[in-house]
């Protein structure tokens, strides 16, 4: 069975250190731009490209890729490009939905909050958390598009939903129809990462089949 | 033709990049920023922007992240990246609200920041900048297909070395087979200021990364919630002949205009480049403009 990578949420205050310490060996948990030990992007600004190059050079092409909370987006991305074998994505489908209108007050509203706030505008710190992280990514998905991208990842999916996700329970499993692929549901009480972990790491050895 | 140089050329610090600005006229004179189009520069507005300083203002002429001087980006997926760096510019030249004279892609991003930030905008002149036409704002058929181009296309961009071109006007003779409606004196002009030497030959300035982006939302109904967001006075200006980016049917404009509740003037004769083919009609337009709005 070929690699792991896991891509930690963005503006995640500890990076990857909590999902390396209950990993098992030989997954591959990189601290992401501007969290933990990597320096920001030279633009210093975060979108969710960067994590999906990283994740597509480490794994080339084969393996599976797992996607937490704003960067599940970057492992579906992968997932619909054939850049790997399998896709998880924890807390990962999206929240409610928004119209048009809210979505662009709700960009509005990040952009001033970052204007606002002088941590975020400064120059990157070297190491740890970038303030800048901490604003998300401000991707607006809506119904239509998550139902045409999500039919294009044909490969299984394995969605983690813990007591943090945003997705209305109700709404999860119409959601999870939409992957163009076998997609499977697993919700957890806790968003501890050995949990997690254990979910995925069982999901994935045993052949995608819980 | 005989294009003047800009009075003044700095590179300003906005915190988390540098910008590159061409400045006319009296600096204490009310501010106004001039915005390029998408893969251009500053340097195109050297022609209209001494006439806007003319009328008593202090003009700006940027260049936007990952185009002429200005610093790099590491994506394409930068749309609102680029409103926060104009809010910066302004809060830096500390000369709020301003006016915008902006082209194409530069016209999209005044309607953002006039949207995000309206206490910043004073009023907007849009040149050509309305956004793609309904049928490009909808996902791509074959999204697999999309996402692997865009996996190439960032390793291109990253990875590959850029093509040198031999010269100047090999560039320029690009250019103008790309805009046809572009005076060759322009099209040399704009390669000039927009290609960077290098070895073996030039390159042109603007960012390959600018070029990348995956499949994303954004859709003609978020468009509209976004112009319609925009409360300061705007004039529209469109040319009326067949051309590169000119993409949008009559009916797309003015439902756009109405969108922004804008004035629309049209330029008979002229393509995308409008202050470029005819620059004492844009101006014509622009002053009555600012003698109604912001005398």
């Amino acid at each position: 069975m070929s690699g792991v990578v896991l891509l930690h949420d963005l503006g995640a205050a500890r990076a990857g250190e909590p999902w390396r310490a209950a990993a098992p060996g030989g997954w591959t948990i990189p601290d992401l731009p501007g969290h933990g030990t990597s320096p920001a992007p030279r633009h210093g600004a975060y979108d969710p490209m960067g994590p999906v190059t990283l994740a597509r050079w480490a794994l080339g092409g084969q393996g599976l890729v797992v996607g937490v909370g704003q960067n599940a987006h970057a492992a579906l991305v992968l997932g619909a490009g054939g850049g790997c074998d399998a896709v998880a994505v924890v807390d990962g489908l999206w929240g409610p939905w928004q119209d048009p209108e809210d979505a662009i007050d709700d960009m509005y509203a990040g952009l001033r909050a970052i204007l606002a706030d002088e941590s975020a505008i400064a120059p990157a710190p070297p190491s740890g958390l970038d303030p800048r992280a901490a604003h998300g990514y401000g991707v607006y998905v809506s119904p239509a598009f998550a139902q045409r991208f999500w039919g294009a990842v044909s490969c299984p999916v394995l969605a983690v939903e813990t007591a943090t996700s945003a997705t209305p329970p109700p709404e999860r499993a119409e959601r999870l129809a939409w992957f163009g692929g076998t997609a499977t549901l697993v919700e957890l009480e806790s968003p501890d990462p050995e949990a997690v972990i254990h979910a995925i790491a069982t999901w994935w050895q045993a052949g995608l089949r819980l | 033709m005989d294009i003047p140089e800009p009075e003044r050329a700095e590179l300003i610090d906005v915190g988390r990049t540098t910008l590159r600005t061409w400045g006319w006229g009296d600096p204490a004179a009310p501010l106004v920023l001039c915005l390029h189009g998408a893969y251009d520069h500053g340097r195109m507005f050297d022609g209209l922007a001494p006439r806007i300083a003319a009328l008593g203002r202090h003009v700006v002429a940027i260049d936007f992240r990952g185009h002429g001087d200005s610093g790099p980006l590491d994506t394409g997926f930068a749309w609102t990246l680029f409103h926060l760096d104009l809010a910066s510019l302004i809060g830096r030249l500390g000369r709020g609200p301003v006016g915008f004279v902006a082209h194409s892609f530069g016209g999209g991003q005044a309607t953002g920041v006039a949207g995000a930030f309206p206490e910043l905008v004073r009023w907007i002149v849009n040149i050509d900048g309305l956004g793609p036409p309904a049928d490009a704002l909808v996902p791509p058929d074959r999204i697999p297909e999309a996402v692997r181009q865009a996996f190439e296309r960032t390793d291109r961009a990253l990875l590959s070395p850029r093509r040198p071109w031999h010269s100047i006007e090999e560039m320029a003779a690009y250019r103008n087979r790309n805009n046809p409606r572009l005076p060759a004196a322009w099209a040399l002009h704009l390669a000039r200021h927009g290609a960077r030497e290098v070895e073996g030959g030039w390159v042109w300035k603007a960012d390959p990364m600018f070029g990348v982006g995956i499949p994303s939302e954004f859709n003609v109904a978020m468009l509209e919630a976004e112009m319609r967001h925009t409360r300061c006075p705007v004039l529209v200006i469109t040319g009326d002949q067949e051309d590169t980016w000119r993409e949008l049917t009559d009916a797309e404009v003015e439902a756009r205009a109405a969108w922004l509740g804008a004035r629309h003037e049209v330029v008979p004769g002229t393509g995308h480049y409008v202050h470029i083919e005819d620059p004492d009609a844009t101006m014509a337009h622009i002053d009555g403009f600012l003698a109604e709005v912001d005398p």
